[in-house]
């Protein structure tokens, strides 16, 4: 008998067992659903991603036409002027966006524990007030989106367990297994058969959902890297529990004591072993109120407090250059914006190292939490698809040093050009928005 | 009545006498402790973390020296938001929303710094809190046992036997119902004892929460069991009870939430965060009507500053008109944010009823959200302290803003200090949770509909005939 | 009066018709043996007697009573299924008190033992759990159930069903006692064999009727058997 034979014949389990059929294609509607949610967070983001650049272009533009027609800036605001670089580049709209990845329609992950775009000067720093995520309803989010990979990793063992629950145990309880062993030689073979049918069946169905992202977003990512890992561990996911029950069929016991041994260990993979190892973590490391963030942001007027002498000291230490700049040939400088310029960053340097060992102190949380991947399999499962996504919690962190990024290259051209005197012209202005 | 006895005592005796559950009862009174105590400990960490943050934020604050009032506004001061000690039973949305809340001149901010932000998914469906326990395990535990007790009567034929001793189906029924409730019971109770004993709760409006609580689950406990008691007499064999049993609660605990929150959403949208920042920012500049723009507004004000002291010139008016102007632009602030942040808080409240109301189909919805709101730990507590904040923001810039104005400077001298002094004596934020009763009408609906479900469910169970037994 | 009395009795369950007008007394001190085979309506008659179905049309009285109607009756019928299941994890007195306990009979310890040894149970039996007893140890534990509730009346659905022949025998036994005693038993059954050596009155149900009754010290059992398969062809 053939492979297909066999498993023809084995689907007759599922196919003639109405409650079964039910559960196969509720899942069904569910990943369809889930991937049909999934989109439409991806079309919200998109929108308003749009929307920001949009916006931002629409205030460059009037930038521009400043410059065209001699203007300093905003009528309302006389005190401004963009030919002045801090005043061009406080107008540059300067955006750090958090962009679309289509994998995200599948694992939207953590994308709404944080804001879609920020919009960066020189002041901004990876932790502003300002990167909180869209207005939602928490008591919604409490267990996160209804997405596929939530789906994937949480309903589906509850599916397999209907399907795989009475394998072998309905025999058994039914005394038909003697019979089963007379005709199949093998009972092993057999019901492994049947263990396989559902396995290849969800899988082909996974390999179909997978794919709906690019029908519904129209793009080609099909063949790479991160569709195909994502396919891969999500292939792995399912045959991990698969794998699992069978060795709980294997133990060839009653069909209640199979469903409770199944549902059993769904319950501590799935409920008991994630939730223990975010409380301990937790209480290991509580979510921080940022009092130290604070502290940093304190230490500002000690910066300011600090004779010129010894800043112009330290600038020049991390930007050797700006000791050929107009104002850095002088040994001190009267005018109080390019001197403030000065404080402005050191106390953005300071700023940066500072992000940098927060950002670093999340990472080791967090890879404490990677530490117990090995008891914790189906969270890291989650993570991993939210990174192939990129929605996990390194994204955000790639996020929070972008903004730490942009608004570095910010602070170096303007303390350049600040102490350069330079005028910002319409061209002078177009290479700012570059940064 | 005796012949009930009898048979809530025989289970019990059952259930002694079976190692593998009494191993699984060993193994969940081991977590319930664990949880519980876990539960108590980042309660008392939490109260740490909040009151140290506090004090630091308000040292800060005092040793803020002298300062012009407005540059004290932008240095701003913080709130944070303590939960009550229920939250150490259920955690509600802590972990997605911020607690940290900065309060400045111009501006107000929203919570910020959720756990969720600082982390990865470490679980779907939050920490080990005996809420996890008592909504996710317990009800699966209680749906495994009862759906047996039943099954095995009818399979193994002694439903005959017991009936022929005179024994009325109500009888059984109920008597093997109340065993197993009575399990859950004890799980509940020494779960809220534990909490009770070691976080001591002493205030009485503590002490409510914590009735109602133990009252939310206790109907819903009653309310599995007796249904899982009612399907496994009515269903014609054992797997086909339990199957159903367990799409019951994945349909209640995982997919009708979802699609609630969809369709709430969707009844009541939120705006997007660009939208309401443009709202915002329009009303701000513009006027809330669209006819009344800032500039116009600050005109008339110095106009009839300048008219009450019978000057023509900011510089000849003996206070600082900087401070007045700053002041009424918070007020006319504070209007737009009312406007725009009471929407929000509108949509949410309405978001939250529509979906209190679907827990006529799905009362699990219904005891999550009423655990959350005798816990303190839902969205309507969350918005209550962000009020709170809020107003205690006003008062504080307001004060700033007088100090300014009438503290003793001239309009346009920026360079004029207050006093350390001044800073020192403004009132710290104090925030304690609010009292339940401001939300009975919502809880009293999450009571309403369990006890409701309860009640019918007891009610189709006594009306059970003996046709579905044998 | 007898203690059991049913007249044109019929039952119908959907399109079938279960019982089609059974008539049959049974005296007190009788035993009556309902010979049929599987589907005959053997059951049926036995859970309308017991009061857990009633019936489309007839009467049956159990002395002189409404089962299902006269909840007295309760502690005059004892019943003894046809595989009598016991908790598994209750030893046979334990089994045997809380059944008592049910019925609102205290029944000591003692007196447990004493039923059990009267049912034939060995003594070293007594304190073990049911779930190591076989099939006769259960189905002497449910004889000792319904003696505890000095019932009058007696209703067995095939008794001797998967038992050895030693166990079959010393049901036969004990059921003769009882009716020695002036207990009134009704015993369905299809075993032609036990039914003749049990019952002083046979009535053979098929299709829903009684189409004859025998008095078993009138034939002998292949008399029975030959009368019977006869009938089953019709």
């Amino acid at each position: 008998m053939t492979l297909f034979q066999t498993l023809k014949n084995e689907s007759v389990h599922i196919t003639k067992n109405r409650f079964k059929v039910v559960a196969l294609l509720l899942f069904f509607g569910a990943t369809l659903y889930s991937v049909w949610q999934g989109y439409l967070i991806y079309k919200y983001r998109a929108e308003q991603i749009l929307l920001v650049q949009k916006s931002a272009r629409e205030s460059q533009q009037e930038v521009l036409g400043w410059f065209k027609n001699g203007k300093s800036g905003p009528e309302e605001r006389p005190w401004i002027d963009v030919k002045n670089p801090f005043w061009a580049m406080w107008y540059g709209s300067h955006y750090v966006i958090y962009e679309n990845h289509p994998l995200m329609i599948l694992s939207p992950g953590q994308v709404s524990d944080i804001g879609i775009y920020k919009k960066v000067s020189v002041w901004s720093t990876p932790f502003d007030q300002d990167l909180i995520p869209e207005l939602s309803n928490a008591e919604f989010q409490v267990s996160g989106f209804f997405d596929f990979s939530f789906v994937w990793l949480f309903l589906l063992p509850l599916l397999l367990i209907i399907l795989m629950y009475n394998i072998q145990s309905f025999e058994k309880d039914a005394g038909l297994l003697l019979l089963v062993n007379i005709q199949a030689g093998k009972t092993n073979s057999w019901w492994l058969k049947r263990v396989l049918v559902i396995g290849i069946t969800l899988s082909l169905w996974l390999i179909v959902v997978v794919i709906v992202p690019r029908i519904l977003i129209g793009k080609s990512f099909l063949f790479n890297k991160e569709w195909i890992g994502y396919l891969f561990f999500s292939m792995i996911y399912l045959w991990g529990w698969l794998g699992l029950y069978t060795l709980i069929l294997s133990r060839n016991s009653s069909q209640v004591s199979q469903a409770i041994q199944m549902i059993t260990i769904w319950i501590f993979l799935v409920l008991v072993i994630p939730a223990s190892v975010q409380q301990w973590i937790q209480m290991r490391n509580p979510a921080s109120l940022m009092t130290e963030w604070q502290e940093v942001e304190e230490k500002r007027d000690s910066i300011y407090a600090t004779s010129y002498d010894t800043a112009k000291v330290k600038l020049l230490a991390e930007f050797k250059d700006l000791s050929t700049t107009k104002f850095g040939l002088l040994d001190s400088i009267s005018d109080p914006m390019k001197k403030g310029a000065a404080y402005r960053t050191l106390y953005k340097m300071y700023i940066d190292s500072s992000s940098e060992v927060f950002l670093q102190s999340i990472e080791r949380k967090n890879q404490a939490f990677e530490s117990f991947a090995f008891i914790n399999p189906v969270m890291w499962f989650q993570n991993k698809l939210n990174h192939l996504s990129n929605s996990d919690l390194s994204a955000i962190i790639e996020i929070r040093r972008r903004i730490r990024s942009k608004s570095n290259s910010i602070n170096k051209r303007l303390i350049f050009d600040e102490w350069n005197e330079v005028v910002v012209d319409s061209i002078q202005f177009k290479k700012y928005l570059e940064l | 009545m005796k012949a009930l006895l009898q048979i809530f005592y025989n289970e019990w005796l059952g259930l002694y006498r079976n190692k593998v559950l009494i191993g699984s009862f060993l193994l969940l009174a081991f977590v319930l402790a664990l949880t519980a105590w876990m539960g108590v400990k980042k309660q008392d960490q939490l109260t740490i973390q909040t009151h140290s943050a506090s004090n630091y934020a308000r040292s800060e604050w005092e040793s803020i020296g002298p300062m012009n009032p407005h540059s004290a506004a932008h240095e701003g001061t913080y709130a944070y938001y303590s939960p009550g000690l229920m939250s150490s039973l259920d955690e509600g949305i802590l972990s997605q929303v911020g607690r940290v809340l900065r309060l400045e001149g111009h501006v107000q901010n929203e919570m910020a710094y959720s756990a969720r932000s600082q982390e990865a998914i470490y679980s779907r469906f939050g920490g080990l809190m005996p809420s996890l326990l008592l909504q996710w395990v317990v009800p699966l535990l209680l749906i495994f046992l009862s759906f047996r007790s039943i099954y095995q009567e009818k399979e193994q034929g002694r439903i005959t036997l017991l009936l022929s001793q005179g024994l009325g189906i109500k009888q059984i029924l109920v008597g093997k119902a109340l065993a197993y409730f009575s399990i859950a019971i004890i799980a509940l109770l020494s779960t809220v004892l534990i909490q009770f004993i070691f976080l001591e709760f002493s205030q009485s409006s503590d002490i409510a929460r914590l009735v109602g609580f133990v009252i939310s689950y206790i109907l819903f406990y009653w309310l599995i069991v007796s249904l899982t008691i009612v399907l496994s007499t009515v269903l014609k064999n054992a797997t086909g009870a339990l199957s159903s049993m367990l799409a019951i609660w994945v349909l209640w605990m995982v997919l009708l939430p979802k699609w609630t929150a969809s369709i709430a959403s969707e009844k009541y949208p939120l705006p997007s965060r660009f939208e309401f920042k443009q709202a915002m920012k329009d009303d701000r500049s513009k006027g809330i009507d669209g006819h009344n723009p800032s500039k116009d507004r600050i005109n008339k004000l110095r106009d009839s500053v300048l008219a009450k002291y019978g000057v023509s010139s900011d510089t000849a008016l003996p206070i600082n008109l900087d401070g007045i102007v700053m002041q009424a632009d918070e007020e006319y602030g504070n209007l737009v944010w009312d406007k725009h942040i009471g929407g929000v808080f509108e949509s949410f409240s309405l978001q939250k009823r529509l979906s209190q109301w679907t827990s006529i189909l799905n009362p699990m919805h219904a005891l999550k959200s009423a655990s959350m709101s005798f816990a303190g730990t839902d969205m309507l507590h969350h918005i209550h302290f962000q009020k709170e904040a809020e107003e205690y923001r006003r008062s504080f810039i307001k004060k700033l803003n007088d100090e300014h104005a009438y503290g003793g400077s001239k309009t346009g001298d920026w360079s004029w200090q207050s006093t350390e002094e001044f800073f020192k004596n403004i009132d710290p934020f104090k925030y304690s949770t609010v009292e339940i009763s401001k939300y009975k009408r919502y809880w009293q609906v999450d009571l309403l509909i369990l006890l409701v479900w309860s009640a019918s469910i007891t009610v189709l169970m006594c009306l059970i005939s003996k046709k579905h037994l044998i | 009066m007898s203690a059991i009395s049913i007249k044109g009795l019929k039952k119908r369950y959907a399109s079938h018709p279960a019982l089609q007008g059974v008539d049959l007394a049974v005296q007190p001190g009788e035993i009556y043996g309902l010979l049929g085979q599987n589907g005959a309506g053997k059951t049926t008659t036995i859970q309308i007697l017991l009061g857990f179905q009633s019936p489309d049309e007839g009467t049956v009285s159990l002395l002189g009573k409404t089962p299902g109607k006269d909840r007295s009756l309760t502690k005059d019928v004892a019943y003894i299924p046809e595989n009598v299941s016991l908790y598994p994890y209750l030893n046979g007195i334990e089994n045997l008190q809380y059944f008592s306990r049910l019925a609102n009979i205290h029944v000591t310890k003692n007196e447990a033992e004493n039923l059990l040894i009267k049912c034939g149970l060995a003594a070293n039996a007594h304190f073990r759990l049911t779930s190591t007893y076989s099939k006769g140890m259960r189905q002497k534990i449910g004889i000792a159930i319904a003696l505890a509730k000095s019932a009058q009346i007696f209703l067995l659905d095939e008794p001797s069903s998967g038992l050895d022949p030693l166990a079959s025998n010393e049901l036969t036994q004990l059921l003769r006692e009882l009716a020695a005693n002036g207990k009134s038993i009704l015993m369905a059954s299809h075993d032609i064999f036990r039914i003749r050596e049990t019952a002083d009155k046979i009535g053979i149900l098929h299709r829903g009727k009684i189409l004859k009754e025998l008095h078993s010290a009138d034939v002998s059992a292949s008399d029975i058997e030959s009368i019977y398969l006869e009938y089953m062809k019709m």
